[in-house]
């Protein structure tokens, strides 16, 4: 009796690893590089002024021809020569996910435990990597799901090549670079912002263009 | 595959319920919907990753979307539990922009 009982906790035991998700991938291993970004105080008078959400940036002329809303006000398409470069969208308009309010389960509830905003989360996801795991004040289930998530962000909807997040006076921002499409008319890149000045609401700019670094410099730099 | 007019109604009743916009059945040329698909592969492995299920390997096309996802996704709009609103609100959040991106420019 008691060998049938150790076999049948064994195969359980065995089922129970068949099924853990292993963090093998390299993208869970992506840990976002911080940059400080100090504002620019050097605005040019050529410089093209662009709005969104409350917020101002200078960028330099020539990024764009035309500023249009072709779906809706809350996403703007800069584009130049036919083509667009780059989009501003709005993301989210709390600081909590309201899904969190209310878990319907157990599995919902530890994962809503890891984080206790979008900004939280997004920050996670971008640093925590499986060695943090290890630690055990980080050693939970919810920051476990988290560290998963990654596997999603850093291969959706493009394997990601880099991760970033930016650090300035009154913004948080995290930024994915993907991995060139066979056309140039694949996302190359993408910044979510989180500005004090209009919390709680972030936003999304997408770059369509091989020089994003200089785009979001620019925006970053001269945000307010 | 030829997406149907009714494919594409299917397509704004699944985009109404996870961004709360409305759209046009005409609206959905096959980019867009590609990228719907991706979003709800990923927001359905990603519910299945919460509870620890292997992934069987999970090629979407838009065949798999209208045949096996949208019924899952339909009773979740009925508001059952197949998809978790965590894994609707972050997907979303991750893969919105080259949704609105190919409804907007049909790129």
């Amino acid at each position: 009796m008691k060998k049938i009982i150790a076999v049948l906790l064994l195969l359980l035991l065995c089922a129970c690893c068949v099924n853990q998700i292993k963090l093998d991938d390299p993208e869970y291993y992506m840990k976002a590089k911080v940059i400080d970004i100090q504002p620019d105080k050097f605005i040019t008078e050529d410089n093209t002024k662009i709005d969104f959400f409350g917020l101002s940036a200078s960028i330099s002329p020539g990024w764009f021809d035309k500023k249009s809303n072709p779906l809706k006000t809350t996403t703007a398409v800069y584009s130049k020569d036919g083509e667009k470069v780059f989009l501003i969208m709005s993301l989210f308009e709390s600081e909590e996910i309201s899904a969190c309010d209310k878990p319907v389960d157990e599995h919902e509830r530890d994962f809503c435990s890891a984080f206790k905003s979008i900004q939280e989360y997004y920050d996670k996801v971008w640093k925590m990597t499986p060695e943090d795991l290890k630690d055990p004040q980080y050693a939970t289930r919810g920051n476990y799901m988290l560290v998963l998530e990654k596997k999603s962000w850093f291969t959706k909807p493009a394997k990601v090549t880099a991760i970033y997040k930016y650090c300035g006076t009154d913004f948080t921002a995290y930024r994915r670079d993907f991995h060139p499409g066979k056309d140039n008319k694949t996302i190359r890149a993408e910044l979510v912002i989180f500005h004090q000045k209009i919390r709680p609401i972030s936003f999304i700019i997408t770059s369509f263009v091989d020089n994003s670094d200089e785009l979001f410099e620019q925006i970053l730099t001269t945000i307010q | 595959m030829t997406c149907s007019l009714d494919d594409k109604v299917a397509c704004t009743e699944v985009w109404r319920k996870l961004s709360g916009e409305e759209t046009a059945p005409g609206q959905w040329n096959d980019k867009a919907i590609q990228a719907l698909v991706e979003l709800v592969a990923e927001t359905r492995r990603c519910s299945s990753n919460m509870k620890y299920v292997p992934q069987p390997t999970l090629m979407p096309t838009k065949s798999w979307f209208f045949k096996q996802a949208l019924r899952p996704l339909k009773d979740w709009l009925m508001g059952g539990t197949a998809t978790f609103e965590i894994c609707k609100t972050f997907r979303y959040a991750q893969l919105k922009n080259i949704v609105e991106t190919a409804l907007a420019t049909g790129e």
